[in-house]
């Protein structure tokens, strides 16, 4: 009977409960850089191998993950640039602050939010139907289905998932940059704010350094390639059912986001140091 | 002179997926070069985890197998992958056909990969085997499209497509009507005595079947899976004489599958 009854959430529970979910948390921490080093050394032993298929699929998941996505993109861009642009640049020109202008966007549009932006929608569109793709294929035993035909399922479904979300999001993240600085210009001179393009553009450009374009590129490439190893580590790494896909696919949401944040967060010092 | 051994299992238990008890244990086979093997076994029994194990894809608990002479377990990268090429191997079912390629992308998929051809050449490498296996009419079809029989046709070509010394069918005739199992045991017996596809070079031949009548006259030697245990029968003529409760009830005359 007293078995039976619930167990009464209590300090004891709540720090058993929290050394579970740390150590499980750690076990998948160490599979997903196991996974990820495994991916690297398939990319790079088995690049000369079956290009004529990888490519296609390569190209493929660019034009799935990237050139379809561009219109969304562009669309958040735009949005982005109203909403920051045109509110700090009028804000600015209140305080006669103006000459911060080009550091808040640079700071703001082009370090932080494209890129998570960019790799958030990239993540939203496909990732989580890739995660249903590859988990309905590995329990259907798809995979088996590769070994057994001597394909190595790494080198023929994680790889080019991984280069086609690297190269997609470092481009839609561009896309996003461009329309957002657009769309935050045409706010601004809509609302009457003494500021040409010229000028505009002078700002921003004094605010970068050389060190914005390869951490640029580098945090978002990092964002493509963390979305396409968490999607198909939990599509693939362990045996699924049916059943279990949808429990999958909210579970690498948590996981995605979090990762993203936590190496968005990661750059930080590196800004700041550089 | 003997043929050569080509696949040989050393005291294999089989791991069985769910943690504890193996699938199969204790299986001492040898297989040479051009037999026709029949492993019998109801549904559950284990048999299928015992030519997956014979493919590589499945981990053993105990004991070693040895292909063409070669542990595959002590190869590693390229070599590993030319010694599984050497084997084909046809899942149970539909046959784990890849549900997002078209049947003509099932089958030219390993040789583009493995050869890394266009897919025009490709095509025009398989094209004898689809003919061969009247498989032209579905080639444009998804997995999906396809009845149940031409699924069954479709895997057993895409695991013949590298050309394997060694094939390994899981219940080929599972689920399939008279004709179709007809169809299915004479492109089999064709294979096990020389095809065209494989230049009349004879294939090893391993199947796993619930019903071992339809196979008496395909199989030149039978093998038992019953209570998790692999016991290795004989000839045709060993199993006739055999009378073991297990050993009855595969033989057990269904009349959907009269002896070919």
């Amino acid at each position: 009977m007293a078995a039976d009854a619930p167990t009464p959430a209590g300090p004891r529970n709540l720090i058993g409960g929290t050394a579970r979910g740390v150590v499980s948390a750690t076990r998948t921490v160490e599979r997903l850089i196991a996974f990820t080093l495994i991916t690297l050394g398939t990319a790079f032993s088995k690049n000369h191998l079956a290009r004529g298929v990888i490519r296609p699929l390569i190209r493929e998941q660019i034009f799935r993950a990237g050139v379809r996505l561009i219109p969304m993109v562009c669309f958040l861009g735009l949005a982005l640039g109203i909403l920051i642009v045109g509110q700090t640049e009028a804000l600015l020109q209140q305080v006669g602050a103006n000459q911060y202008t080009g550091a808040l966007l640079v700071t703001v549009i082009i370090r932080e939010l494209a890129p998570l932006v960019s790799g958030l929608v990239v993540f939203a569109r496909v990732g989580t139907a890739s995660v249903i793709e590859l988990g309905t294929a590995r329990a259907l035993g798809e995979m088996e289905a590769l070994e057994a035909l001597s394909i190595d399922p790494i080198h023929y479904l994680v790889v080019p998932r991984v280069i086609g979300f690297t190269v997609a999001v470092m481009g839609l993240t561009l896309y996003c940059i461009l329309a957002s600085l657009v769309s935050g210009y045409i706010f601004a001179y809509s609302r009457g704010l003494p500021l040409n393009p010229a000028a505009y553009l002078e700002r921003i450009a004094a605010a970068l350094s050389w060190v914005d374009f390869p951490l640029l590129a580098l945090k978002s490439g990092l964002f493509g390639a963390i979305t396409a190893l968490i999607v198909t580590y939990q599509g693939l790494a362990r045996p699924l059912r049916l059943e279990d896909i949808g429990d999958t696919t909210a579970r690498t949401v948590v996981y995605c986001l979090v990762v993203c944040l936590i190496v968005d967060g990661g750059f930080i010092p590196l800004y700041l140091i550089l | 002179m003997n043929p050569p051994i080509v696949l040989q299992f050393d005291g294999v238990s089989v791991a069985s997926p769910i943690e504890g008890s193996p699938s199969v244990a204790g299986i001492d086979w040898q297989v040479l070069e051009g037999q026709c093997w029949v492993i019998g076994g109801l549904q559950g029994s284990g048999k299928s985890a015992v030519i997956e194990a014979a493919a590589g894809l499945r981990a053993l608990s105990s004991g070693g197998i040895q292909l063409f002479g070669i542990d595959p377990t002590q190869r590693t990268g390229t070599e590993a992958q030319s010694l599984r090429r050497r084997v084909g191997l046809v899942f149970e079912g539909s046959g784990r056909l890849f549900g997002g390629l078209s049947v003509l992308e099932n089958l030219t998929l390993p040789l583009r990969y493995h050869e890394d051809l266009s897919p025009e050449d490709a095509l025009n490498q398989i094209l004898p085997l689809l003919e061969a296996f009247d498989l032209q009419p579905v080639a444009g079809l998804l997995p999906r499209q396809l009845g149940f029989g031409f699924s069954k046709r479709v895997a057993l070509a895409r695991a013949l497509v590298l050309r394997p010394e060694i094939l390994l069918v899981d219940d080929p005739l599972g689920g399939l009507d008279a004709a179709q199992s007809r169809t299915l045991r004479r492109l089999l017996m064709q294979l096990n005595q020389g095809h065209p596809w494989l230049s009349q070079r004879p294939v090893t031949l391993i199947i796993t079947a619930e019903e071992l009548r339809p196979f008496l006259n395909l199989g030149g030697h039978f093998a038992l899976v019953e209570n998790r245990r692999w016991t290795s029968i004989g000839t045709r003529d060993d199993l006739l004489e055999c009378r073991t409760t297990g050993v009855l009830e595969l033989l057990a005359d269904h009349s959907e599958h009269p002896p070919s």
